[in-house]
């Protein structure tokens, strides 16, 4: 006879599988739920924008993790490449008159293209040659946006059209809401899968991993066009959320600052970084009065970080969990100890 | 016959590290390669399995020509290699490190991680399978390089020094493993310097003298034969 509890939590147990086959933990689902009632619960504008700037970078920076922290190339061209989906999305809408919605995924899609191009060109080399080549490409298509002047006026500034007739928050707060989401699950369930796992064999051990079978060439390309498709897509959201844009957001600084809330986040997590963006944006957010001391700030911190905890954040909750586990392993007996 | 290279020749700027080398390796045999530091035996591996591409000669793989093909496509042929020093992903469950191979080897595994389990089984691997690779001591990391080797359903596999770093008590069931493996259909060409393994387990081996073949024959033969005696014998340190 089986009891109800037992079924229950039989039924529990699979949710929960399934949900982690989306890369989804009951207490990701429930601070989820909770920064979706965040506009009703926040009445502050000003804090509410400064959730969709978080939001926003929280997105680039997962984006951002899946070269860093699985392949193992830190794209320095990031910035970039966010800038080319906004300024792509931005430019069908003013000069062609197609919907911004339609524009973001062309954007995407378009620093998708250039992403492969990219690691075509950049990942036959170690992952500093590849980064050193991705960041030039980033500064020339900056240079480029800069002068093409007939295009996109320069550094006078695009005007964009917005997503919707209005300049509160909270509506954009829901596109990048789904967004985010929808980038968190679909990059969790990329890592969780076999793809993932030759993502993580060529960042850790390239040679060991072409042993193994794994093309390098192909698998380093397709993590590329992922995470440069995630710089795109926010570009394109970045350029109708903030209604202006100059040639200033492809420079390397706005590289350095999703590479800190990155790696302060801790690489190789995907939720790490999101979960930083919540930190590190606010406080940053704070110190704009430091103009731009600030980037010296970010410098300075993310010195610190590779030096003292290069982990970060999902380094330090592994750390924590392994305690718990080791202690569990103990308890149940010698059999399963790890080094019996 | 499983193997032939046939006047092999890989230089590294003016210095040749291989000159011209032949072997025959035949289907099931254990095929030793010994020869003094810097004889250039890890060259003449990385020639076979793809990591250098050879200036001279050609390499045969079941009548198939596979010289300077890349290490992938030749892990798809059949060919795996295990390395000097251990290779790891340090970060991947020591099961995952094993799955890569599985999945990536070439063949379709319904599977993958029963697969994988059952090749660490195999090979005595006796951790938890969910530890991290990184905590893993010396001989675990070995016997998960020979699961991961044979993961990609290799019908030859290069070992690269694998005794080396082994104490004596862990000897005979390293060799024993070996001998496991060869029984169940892999042909292995393996680099030695420990005496009581190539004694153990070769049936035949050559020997590499400043990137030269000077011998290659059975065990016995090869160890009184005069020549090697002086080249490497007479010098080094025996076990």
């Amino acid at each position: 006879m089986i009891s109800e509890k037992s079924l229950e939590t039989g039924f529990v147990k699979n949710l929960k599988h399934n949900l982690g086959n989306f890369g989804l933990s009951p207490v990701a689902i429930g601070l989820f739920v909770l920064l979706g009632f965040a506009p009703y619960l926040i009445g502050d504008e000003y804090i509410l924008r400064l959730l969709v700037i978080s939001l926003l970078f929280g997105t680039l920076a997962m984006g951002f993790d899946l070269s860093a922290g699985y392949i193992d190339v830190a794209n320095w061209g990031y910035a970039g490449l966010m800038g080319l989906g906004a300024y792509t999305s931005a430019l069908l809408l003013t000069n062609l008159g197609i919907s911004p919605w339609i524009g973001t995924l062309a954007g995407a899609f378009m620093a998708a293209i250039f992403g492969l191009l990219i690691g075509v060109l950049t990942l036959k080399m170690d992952g500093m040659f590849a980064a050193i080549l991705a960041w030039f490409i980033g500064l020339i298509l900056m240079a480029l946006t800069t002068s093409l002047t007939g295009l996109t006026r320069g550094a006078l500034g695009l005007n964009v059209d917005l997503y919707f007739n209005t300049g509160w928050s909270k509506p954009y707060f829901y596109v990048i809401f789904v967004i985010c989401i929808v980038t968190y699950i679909v990059l969790r369930r990329v890592t969780n899968s076999n793809l993932g796992l030759a993502f993580s064999a060529l960042g850790q051990d390239a040679e060991a991993a072409r042993t193994c079978g794994v093309d390098p060439m192909k698998y380093k390309v397709i993590n590329f066009t992922i995470s440069c498709f995630v710089a795109g897509l926010c570009g394109g959201f970045y350029a109708h959320f903030m209604g202006i844009l100059t040639p200033d957001i492809m420079s390397t600084k706005h590289t350095v600052e999703v590479l800190v809330i990155a790696y302060i986040g801790g690489r190789r997590s995907i939720w790490g970084p999101l979960l930083a963006a919540f930190l590190v944006v606010p406080v940053f957010e704070y110190l704009n009065f430091l103009m731009e001391f600030k980037y010296v700030i970010y410098g300075l911190l993310l010195i610190l970080v590779m030096i003292f905890y290069p982990g970060g954040i999902a380094h330090f909750y592994n750390y924590i969990v392994g305690i718990f586990n080791e202690k569990k392993r103990k308890l149940t007996g010698p059999e399963s100890n790890p080094f019996a | 016959m499983l193997l032939k290279t046939e006047g092999v020749e890989k230089r590294f700027g003016g210095l040749v590290a291989v000159k011209d080398v032949s072997i025959t390796v035949n289907k099931g045999e254990i095929f030793g390669l010994i020869g003094p530091n810097g004889a250039g035996k890890t060259t003449f591996l990385n020639c076979i399995s793809g990591f250098y591409k050879p200036e001279k000669g050609k390499i045969t793989f079941k009548e198939q020509e596979i010289t300077g093909l890349s290490p992938t496509q030749l892990c798809h042929k059949g060919i795996a290699r295990t390395f000097q020093i251990v290779r790891s992903f340090p970060k991947l469950s020591a099961l995952d490190n094993v799955k890569v191979a599985v999945v990536y080897g070439g063949k379709q595994h319904k599977n993958p991680e029963k697969h994988a389990k059952e090749l660490m089984d195999f090979v005595g691997f006796n951790a938890a399978k969910d530890v991290l690779a990184d905590n893993l001591n010396t001989m675990q990391l070995k016997r998960l390089e020979l699961a991961r080797a044979l993961a990609t359903n290799s019908e030859l596999l290069l070992l690269d020094e694998v005794a080396a770093g082994l104490t004596p008590s862990e000897l005979p069931d390293f060799i024993d493993l070996i001998r496991r493996i060869r029984d169940s259909g892999v042909t292995i060409i393996c680099i030695e310097h420990v005496m009581k393994f190539i004694m153990g387990v070769c049936d035949r081996i050559a020997v590499l003298n400043f990137g030269a073949k000077i011998a290659e024959g059975a065990v016995e033969e090869i160890l009184n034969n005069p020549e090697v005696m002086k080249a490497y014998l007479g010098e080094e340190n025996v076990h």
